[in-house]
């Protein structure tokens, strides 16, 4: 199975702009799944215009046409889900022209430049899909810096974990992120595609590092601090 | 002191300036260089980002004040960059206001010190303005931290670029990019009196202000913790007084609530790159 990593730099409100890359890329790409980042629709972070009711529903007009242009293949793409007054960061999983799940971030961060409760509810499902004979665990950045998503994807059956990632850039945060990993393969001995956004954010620099990890260290990586597609085979 | 990655930090704030730019549709970018550390990183690091062709560097001696060796270093360090520049004494824009009389002289001399740094500013946004750019500011960390910065003068731009390295970091960060080193062994000093030194007005040298800021800030120990790690007692009281009583300057002017929806900083957070038209 070819997995496309899609390492790109939205810019945050341009919903329409970021839509066009996501389509153009899928229409282009010779891949089975496509991988884009967390909120790669609207751009992290989008802070208070998700206070807009507009903005999520721009964002979900915008979904559908990326939905309508996965045509036999998958795409994971970062949105935000409006369900009544609640906003979910959440991950859309497509297959073949329809959504066939949507994972609900679990871990939101609160702190350091983080505030997402303020705008989010929190997911409490560990969502798997099945696609082409193989289950796939699906996560949002902070889900796979904690064991317990990973651990409930692996007891459902998952032998595959995609974590799509918004995830800002420090001294020695390479090293971090293939630490945890590390971690979570260690445990679970499941390989894990992990698409970050890269690109700065007024300020705060997204550092990209996507990467297909398995055996314990990266197979496979894209170019730091910039845009980058990468396709590995699985 | 600080052993940093520090190709890895610059390609990060060379992507952090370029996207900034492209992202609110700004190519070109005005500088004040004053011949010392942190504007000649800043510079070089601008230039990194946006190329040559779009940063202007500007040179605004204070005649009298500024020395002959500032403004060399800066034009070397512009010629070397290839970058273009401009000089633009502050004298005459500022002679007016030290005629207006003071009763306090102690004060006077206070005011007449920042208001050189706020004359740089005025400059920086005319030329910005006559060129559609933005100003790059050049305060660093331990700068930032300490409020050793003239409030709506040197602390006023449109994107801080050395903002999170400490003052050893800059140097540090300045021999990666090829910072001539008589610029980088300078005695920093914000040439606002003639003679002083930042390290003398601070009462401690870099090397050890930028231990004691990181231990209170990035570390959150408290003044006896970090006296306890070998620190006098009266000088860490004095750097975390200076943090303290500074944070107004890393603020923007202090809005009144009064309405259930304001533009105050704890309840407004809109992201300043912004497409969204909705």
């Amino acid at each position: 199975m070819k997995i496309a990593l899609a390492q790109i730099n939205p810019i945050v409100g341009d919903i329409s702009g970021n839509a066009e890359k996501i389509i153009s890329i899928i229409k282009n790409i010779k891949a089975d799944i496509a991988v884009f980042p967390e909120l790669s629709i609207t751009g992290y972070s989008p802070q208070d215009l998700l206070l807009k009711k507009t903005f999520a529903g721009q964002n979900t007009e915008a979904l559908e046409k990326i939905v309508k242009s996965t045509k036999n293949m998958a795409v994971i793409v970062g949105f935000v889900e409006r369900a009544y007054e609640n906003l979910y960061n959440s991950a859309a999983i497509i297959i073949n022209q329809q959504i066939v799940g949507i994972h609900h971030k679990i871990c939101l961060p609160n702190y350091a430049i983080f505030d997402e409760k303020r705008w989010f509810r929190e997911g409490n499902h560990a969502t798997i899909f099945e696609f082409k004979g193989k289950k796939i665990g699906v996560s949002i950045c902070e889900d796979i810096w904690f064991p317990e998503t990973a651990k409930k994807q692996k007891y459902r059956g998952a032998g595959l974990i995609i974590n799509i990632s918004a995830s800002p850039y420090m001294e020695g945060k390479f090293e971090e992120i293939e630490n945890i990993l590390r971690q979570r393969w260690e445990e679970n001995k499941i390989p894990i595609i992990y698409v970050n956004q890269v690109g700065a954010q007024d300020g705060i620099v997204y550092y990209g590092h996507s990467m297909y990890f398995k055996d314990g260290r990266v197979i496979k990586k894209c170019r730091d601090f910039e845009e980058d597609i990468m396709i590995v085979d699985v | 002191m600080f052993k940093m990655n520090t190709k890895e930090i610059c390609n990060a704030i060379v992507l952090g300036i370029r996207d900034y730019f492209r992202k609110n549709n700004f190519q070109k970018a005005v500088i004040g260089l004053s011949g010392g550390l942190d504007s000649s990183v800043s510079l070089s690091l601008a230039v990194k980002a946006l190329g040559n062709k779009n940063v202007t560097a500007v040179l605004m001696p204070d005649i009298g004040t500024t020395s002959d060796e500032s403004m060399q270093h800066a034009k070397e360090l512009a010629w070397k960059l290839k970058a273009n520049h401009k000089i633009i004494p502050i004298n005459d824009i500022l002679n007016p206001l030290s005629r207006i009389e003071a009763k306090n002289k102690k004060n006077k001399v206070y005011s007449i010190s920042n208001s050189k740094a706020r004359t740089r500013m005025v400059i920086l946004y005319y030329l910005a303005n006559l060129e559609n750019a933005l100003v790059i500011g050049t305060s660093d960390k331990s700068e930032i931290a300490l409020g050793y910065t003239t409030k709506y003068g040197d602390n006023a731009a449109d994107i801080l670029v050395i903002g999170d390295l400490w003052k050893t970091e800059v140097i540090e960060m300045g021999g990666f990019l090829g910072v001539p080193e008589k610029i980088l062994k300078k005695k920093p000093t914000a040439e606002l009196i003639k003679g002083a030194t930042a390290e003398k007005e601070l009462g401690a040298s870099y090397d050890v202000l930028d231990k004691i800021l990181k231990m209170h800030i990035e570390d959150d120990l408290s003044i006896d913790e970090i006296v306890k790690r070998g620190f006098s007692k009266k000088l860490v009281g004095s750097v975390v007084d200076r943090v303290r009583l500074n944070e107004h300057k890393r603020r923007a002017a202090m809005l009144i609530r009064v309405s259930e929806k304001s533009f105050h900083g704890m309840e407004w957070r809109m992201p300043v790159t912004n497409r969204f038209k909705g």
